[in-house]
């Protein structure tokens, strides 16, 4: 009870200066004869005319989509990928350098690569983002499984505990906050390689549409779709928190956040 | 390591549990090699109460590791049962000092202590559970996660996990070494409770000299490091034992000084007769491999 007024306080802070920089754009862009700078209202409006509903199926669904499954597959190949690197000497001699080269690829790279490997397509737009996404998770899981704590193997080894349970059972789960930092660097890449990947080889998408609307001198539009792609991003960190605070929740209570 | 007594093989041919033949460990590192062990030798009968005392970093941790299967030996081998202990043996059962990395902080009581469980229906397996918590006076927390309980209580589920598995023999490695004084008294006490209803054959390690005396049939002495067994020192006092009788007797009171006596001299006879009776990390003469045992 103590804490309340301070949270409250801090939730006042937030509120309070977020409707200050929008008060203060709005302000500024009112009287804009700027065609560049269109005011808030002109935004706001176009906003609502493209994607409710005109363009959601059209641009907004393709593009959740192509980030869900570049993530996801990201993780599908990260996760286990960090693990056999952690696990196994011989996996992180032949690995390292391979992954080290990768790794040092600036992530715009590879889309042309995808382009000119998968053609232009779902396959192409998978594969930018998760090439991407792979190595934070990667790395952040032999990391992880580097740093466990002995006993915790130890025990399961005690316990003759066999492989998938200890797999299941003790070392993803001790090792889940590391795989959460892993995931939370990686979906801001993905956001980043979507945007990418639709601009360079797509003709449709939010990403596709900024660059549309730009060319074609619809300023509004090009703004519309900037704050839909900051919503994008803003929903996909705000699914991946509700996940870790949902499968870390020990973990949170062990570093005594309440129950 | 002015005295090497050979390790003589306790107790009769038959009946015994655990049979530790001439084991050795040496930490072969790249830059030059630590003996953690030198020759450690001694038998468990069936039911015994067995332990293991020695100075903090005598490689007494390194011993159990060994003894448990979670280390191979590098040399000499334990037989437990008559067969020789290769990997971890499903009738021995290990509680580790470290409770806190032991039991799982993501699974609540009740999923810690079922975890190593195999075979049989679902509720065996929960019944088994109810029952090795119910042993250590848990059951009200059995939906609790662990960083829910205090730290005494953690290690009473560590022992009921222990148990939950029907082990043959428990190995404790230093089991009440980070709890309070009281929470230590009555833990020791659990365990004396154990070791009389599920009859089974106990192994402690620790470094406190009044424990190994309370607690044991037998206690074996080891040298500072690289341990050689020093000493093995039967026990005599009647059982059941209680913390403020038996510590009050004047018998209890002469092995306690006995084995405290058997652990300074085996330090050469260093330190005065007024240092407390657990030797302090920092008084022990250091070596290259101490760092390595713990």
């Amino acid at each position: 009870m103590a804490r309340a007024p301070g949270r409250l306080l801090g939730l006042a802070v937030e509120v309070g200066t977020t409707a200050a920089v929008i008060g203060l754009i709005w302000l500024l862009t009112a009287d804009s004869h700027s065609p560049f700078i269109p005011s808030l209202p002109t935004i706001v409006s176009t906003f609502r005319r493209v994607w409710l509903f005109q363009r959601f199926t059209s641009d907004v669904v393709p593009s959740v989509e192509r980030l869900a499954i570049g993530f996801l597959v990201a993780v599908a190949v990260g996760v286990p990928l960090g693990l056999m690197i952690g696990m196994s000497k011989w996996m992180r001699m032949l690995t390292r350098p391979v992954a080290t080269f990768m790794r040092s690829l600036p992530p715009p790279l590879m889309v042309p690569v995808a382009i000119s490997l998968f053609q232009i397509g779902l396959v192409m737009k998978v594969f930018s983002i998760a090439f991407v996404c792979i190595w934070p998770i990667a790395l952040n899981t032999e990391d992880g499984y580097a740093g466990l704590n002995p006993t915790v193997l130890e025990t399961a080894h005690a316990y003759g505990l066999g492989f998938w349970k200890r797999l299941f059972k003790v070392v993803l789960p001790a090792i889940s906050p590391r795989i959460f930092t892993g995931l939370r660097i990686s979906i801001a890449f993905a956001v980043l390689l979507l945007v990418l990947a639709e601009q360079l080889g797509s003709s449709n998408g939010i990403g596709w549409f900024v660059l549309y609307s730009q060319q074609g001198y619809d300023v509004p539009g090009m703004w519309a779709g900037i704050l839909m792609l900051a919503l994008l991003g803003i929903g996909a960190n705000a699914l991946l928190s509700l996940a870790e605070r949902r499968v870390l929740r020990w973990h949170f209570n062990l570093r005594g956040i309440d129950v | 390591m002015s005295q090497r007594a050979t390790p003589g093989v306790a107790g009769g041919t038959s009946g015994l549990a655990l049979e530790v033949k001439a084991l050795g460990k040496t930490f072969v590192g790249r830059e030059r090699s630590s003996v953690a062990i030198g020759e450690v030798g001694f038998g468990v009968a069936d039911r015994e109460f067995v332990t293991v005392v020695g100075p903090s970093g005598c490689g007494k941790t390194t011993l159990l590791k060994c003894i448990a299967g979670l280390m191979a030996p590098s040399m000499g081998e334990t037989s437990f049962g008559g067969v020789r202990v290769s990997g971890p043996v499903s009738d021995m059962a290990l509680v580790f000092q470290d409770y806190s990395r032991s039991l799982f902080p993501w699974l609540t009581v009740r999923k810690n202590v079922l975890l190593p469980l195999q075979g049989g229906t679902r509720s065996d397996r929960d019944q088994t559970v109810r029952e090795s918590l119910e042993a250590v006076g848990l059951t009200r927390f059995i939906d609790h996660y662990p960083s829910q309980l205090s730290g005494g209580m953690q290690q009473r589920v560590a022992i009921a996990r222990a148990l939950a598995v029907r082990p043959r023999m428990l190995l404790m490695d230093e089991p009440f070494a980070s709890v309070d004084a009281q929470t230590r008294a009555d833990l020791e006490d659990l365990v004396l409770r154990i070791h009389h209803e599920y009859e089974v054959t106990m192994l402690l390690v620790t470094h406190d000299i009044d424990e190994s005396v309370y607690m044991s049939d037998r206690v074996i002495i080891l040298t500072t490091s690289p341990a050689y067994v020093q000493e093995v020192l039967p026990i005599e006092l009647p059982r059941p034992r209680a913390q403020d009788v038996t510590k009050a007797t004047p018998q209890f009171a002469r092995l306690r000084t006995h084995v405290y006596r058997a652990i300074t001299q085996a330090h050469g006879d260093t330190r005065r007769s007024t240092a407390a009776s657990e030797p302090k990390p920092a008084e022990l003469p250091t070596e290259p491999n101490s760092a390595f045992l713990v």
